[in-house]
């Protein structure tokens, strides 16, 4: 069974349709990749899962329950936990309060037990400096209160963005190694992501989205060669 | 721990400042507790992010309601006190459904003209309300007793103080922390924006009305113009912005301060006071963007440099 299925997702912004007739599935225990150009409709279809932009038409099942309609917090609730593309930290927070926030309301754990398992979460990402305030935070450190807050609320789901730009090729590794202890716990995770290394080492499988339309699928090492995705990425001849 | 015999003592020193001090003073810390307490209130929905210029409106609403049922269904003071801030958090709830979708500037202006919307309907509801003329009781709640007010006044004060620090103390301290921070991060971890957003606005109308409805009640009056005076929005912001927003210690400092200052100078220059009043706002705000309160606790807390580092990361 599918962890996430999507049935014919539109989004429309106006005149431009950002997402159109998109149906995919990510199983558990499955990273899915999602590449494309700028402006392919990638972060868009975090967006439409995650509940942070209605749908235009369509449907969204995870775990066989019809989704669409929910507000975003449910979804949350219900296991769907995404990062940002630009690291969105709480500000007025320290490290471990903008973790303890996806345990205390994503799982509705109370304080206590929230911390808890936000230190647990610091632990499994190798996160020392939990106590700053994050405006002291390295890019590194940022990226893992981003992830760490999404697991934190315990997800069935994850939603990563684009969490490896910005960050050096050290850093990058241990990231990367970290998605794949996650795949471990048998979390369905969708990666959207630039950089082709980091797709290659981690998706079993990936879809290529160019103007808000699959144009390819299938294993990274397949679709890389194909002539359309090629084209999409580097513009045609004439 | 010196912070728990600090509390004990100022707390020790509001109790038994009535038996020590002549009705004047009395009267003037009744005065300061009921602006601290709407001070309070305007800081806590602040930490939610939203500007609220409504403290007045439902201030207003407590304050009628309370007196209406007093004089025309001849209550209990007391309960009509506890109904008005009922009644306040009713018209919230129920208007919060509309104004709770407004952010920022909207928001504010809206829950402005909400108070002037109150007062008018209040105005025009002259059969119940006294119109433009107002109501008048027969007496002031215990009969007008000012040590007995003091320390009605003093309880509420507390409660709203205990309410305050719970909201600090509780989830309901990281959800609306993350609303004001990022609303939309705070969504896709799973807070429900609007509940809390509802909760908070809510619970701080109801303090409103409770003390619009005791305020009414020690004056034994109520009159549109000056029961919906912006005096009830404009002087609980001033203090909440001198003492230090997003606590609760900001709004007590700001209150003592700007209260017993603004008293003081009234006796040494009529009405010059609200000069000087308009002037320590603006030197604070432009020199003390945070208020008095955190830059006073981090001197204290810290002797030497290292421990400003220390006092910052073990907050």
């Amino acid at each position: 069974m599918p962890s996430l299925q999507t049935n014919n997702l539109v989004k429309k912004f106006g005149g431009l349709t950002a997402v159109n007739n998109l149906t995919f599935s990510v199983d558990k225990g499955e990273i899915l990749g999602i590449i494309g150009p700028n402006g392919a409709g990638k972060t868009t279809v975090i967006n439409l899962v995650a509940g942070t932009l209605p749908v235009t038409s369509g449907e969204i099942l995870f775990n066989d329950d019809n989704i669409t309609k929910l507000p975003s917090h449910v979804r949350n609730q219900k296991g769907v936990a995404r990062t940002f593309q630009t690291v969105r930290p709480l500000e007025d927070f320290t490290a471990i309060e903008n973790i303890m926030v996806g345990s205390l309301f994503g799982q509705k754990k109370n304080l206590n037990k929230g911390r808890e398992y936000a230190k647990e979460i610091c632990d499994f990402l190798n996160f020392d400096n939990i106590n700053k305030p994050v405006d002291e935070l390295t890019v590194l450190e940022l990226k893992k209160v981003e992830i760490g807050r999404a697991l934190a609320s315990d997800p069935e789901l994850l939603f990563l963005d684009e969490v490896m730009a910005g960050l050096n090729s050290e850093e990058t590794w241990e990231i990367i190694e970290i998605v794949k202890k996650l795949r471990e716990r048998n979390i369905a995770i969708c990666v959207v992501e630039h950089i082709m290394k980091v797709v290659k080492e981690l998706t079993s499988r990936v879809i290529v989205l160019d103007r808000g339309e699959i144009i390819a699928q299938g294993p990274y090492e397949k679709v890389s060669q194909e002539e359309q995705v090629i084209a999409a990425y580097l513009g045609e001849d004439d | 721990m010196n912070n728990k015999y600090l509390i004990l003592i100022l707390l020790a020193v509001a109790i038994i400042f009535p038996l020590v001090f002549g009705s004047y003073f009395i009267h003037v810390l009744t005065t300061v507790f009921v602006f601290l307490a709407l001070s309070l209130s305007w800081d806590m929905m602040l930490r939610t992010g939203q500007l609220s210029f409504g403290t007045a409106g439902f201030f207003g609403l407590g304050a009628y309601m309370s007196v209406i049922v007093v004089l025309k269904l001849g209550w209990n003071p007391l309960f009509s006190i506890l109904l008005g801030g009922v009644f306040a958090g009713l018209i919230a709830f129920l208007l919060g459904f509309v104004v709770l979708r407004l952010r920022e500037i909207y928001f504010a202006i809206t829950t402005l003209a909400l108070t002037h919307v109150f007062s008018v309907i209040i105005r025009n509801l002259s059969d119940i309300t006294g119109g433009a003329s107002g109501l008048t009781l027969n007496t002031a709640i215990f009969g007008g007793s000012p040590v007995k007010i003091y320390y009605l006044i003093l309880f509420l004060t507390l409660v709203v103080i205990g309410v305050s620090e719970y909201f600090k103390r509780s989830k309901i301290h990281f959800a609306i922390n993350s609303i004001r921070n990022d609303e939309i991060t705070a969504k896709s971890s799973g807070i429900n924006v609007f509940k809390y957003l509802l909760l908070v606005f809510v619970i701080t109308s109801i303090i409103q009305g409770v003390i619009g409805a005791v305020y009414a009640q020690q004056y034994a009056f109520v009159e549109p113009e000056s029961t919906f005076s912006l005096n009830f929005l404009l002087l609980p912001i001033a203090m909440a912005l001198v003492g230090g927003i997003y606590s609760t210690n900001g709004p007590i400092i700001g209150a003592l301060i700007l209260g017993i200052i603004s008293e003081y100078l009234k006796l040494i220059m009529p009405y010059g006071h609200l000069i000087v009043y308009g002037l320590i706002i603006v030197v604070v705000v432009l020199f003390m963007p945070k208020g008095v309160y955190k830059p006073l606790k981090n001197k204290f807390s810290n002797n030497s440099l290292r421990g400003d580092a220390n006092a910052q990361s073990s907050n």
